[in-house]
């Protein structure tokens, strides 16, 4: 390691190196004994990191935030919304759509012969994402 | 006591209609929430959009959310900061918003009417403001929202590997700025001759 990885490492891992992994900051102590530059490098990134703390501290909510955010619910009542999330309302909204389609699908696959033996089979959850479509970003 | 819940019950709790489960959330997660939307949009009422829009999308989406399968915070901060870069995309950072008493948002103009010390901070605080999105997402979610290399990576959807480079070209471009002295420059994409952003 010379005074640049070890900088690359600072930035990376920030300059407390009891957060290090325990090869790297072993190999990283064996240069600060020995290395001047890499000493002033560490104390350089610790006043960086003390300054950065202190520049980005989270601001103040401002007042009223709050409560507009509580009125979400009653803004945007979910019992009135088409199902757009959540498979049990999918399945309570469009269920006859549904089992409709995916007969069509599953006719259309078979009809098409890809579920003859050698073929990968489609699996259950690619004909359910055909019928429903694929969750957006919630995991 | 709704403060006696994990985040995913929580959730459970308002699909089921239960209004001090969302409430609780909303304690929980407001101040982080708009701490992260207001330093990576530069401007409080943008900052108070996003909020605003943040948690209303996990009121609409909360009946499809599995517990166990992320972190609540992983998917607020990443809806937060998708939400803020796309704000500060559409209106580009000249119209940041200038607190004087804001040093984190400061500019160099502001900082001259300052201490010494101020206008360190104001400096490194327009530093901040001028890095390319993505390394001002980094340093941003690191620092305002205090997240581990892991956490931020698994925010920003990119490996711990690829976040740690965004950190340490950012750092890179603040030494050479502070070095240097002079107020950054900046530009509606964000970029400031960092040397790119990608991860």
């Amino acid at each position: 390691m010379n005074v640049e990885d070890f900088q690359d490492l600072l930035d990376a891992y920030g300059p407390d190196l009891n957060a290090w992994q325990d090869g790297e900051r072993e190999v990283a102590e064996r240069l600060l004994e020995d290395s001047p530059e890499a000493r002033r490098r560490l104390a350089s990134a610790w006043e960086l990191e003390a300054r950065l703390h202190v520049a980005l501290l989270p601001a103040p909510v401002p007042p009223g935030l709050r409560e507009a955010v509580l009125q979400v619910p009653r803004r945007h009542p979910r019992a009135s919304r088409p199902p757009a999330w959540g498979w049990g309302m999918r399945l309570a909204w469009g269920g006859s759509f549904g089992a409709v389609l995916a007969s069509g699908v599953l006719g259309f696959v078979l009809g098409a012969g890809l579920l003859s033996p050698g073929d990968d089979p489609l699996e259950s959850v690619d004909v359910v994402a055909l019928v429903y479509g694929a969750e957006e970003d919630l995991p | 006591m709704a403060a006696d819940f994990p985040d995913d019950e929580l959730v459970a709790r308002t699909v089921a209609g239960e209004s001090a489960a969302f409430e609780e959330l909303v304690r929980r997660h407001l101040g982080s929430t708009f701490g992260l939307a207001r330093r990576l949009t530069g401007t409080e009422s943008e900052a108070e959009d996003v909020t605003q829009e943040v948690f209303t999308r996990l009121w609409l989406k909360a009946p499809a959310w599995r517990p166990g399968a992320a972190r609540l915070t992983t998917w607020l901060y990443r809806v937060t900061a998708n939400l803020a870069v796309d704000a500060w995309r559409r209106r580009g950072p000249a119209a940041v918003e200038l607190d004087p008493e804001d040093p984190a948002v400061g500019t160099v103009a502001a900082a001259e009417e300052a201490l010494e010390a101020d206008q360190e901070q104001a400096r490194l605080g327009a530093a901040v403001a001028a890095l390319p999105e993505r390394q001002r997402t980094a340093v941003t979610l690191t620092y305002t929202s205090g997240l581990s290399n892991a956490e931020a990576a698994a925010v920003m959807e990119v490996s711990v590997k690829a976040f740690e480079a965004l950190l340490v070209r950012a750092k890179r471009e603040l030494r050479r700025r502070l070095a240097d002295g002079g107020a950054p420059e900046v530009s509606r994409t964000g970029g400031a001759g960092a040397g790119g952003d990608s991860a």
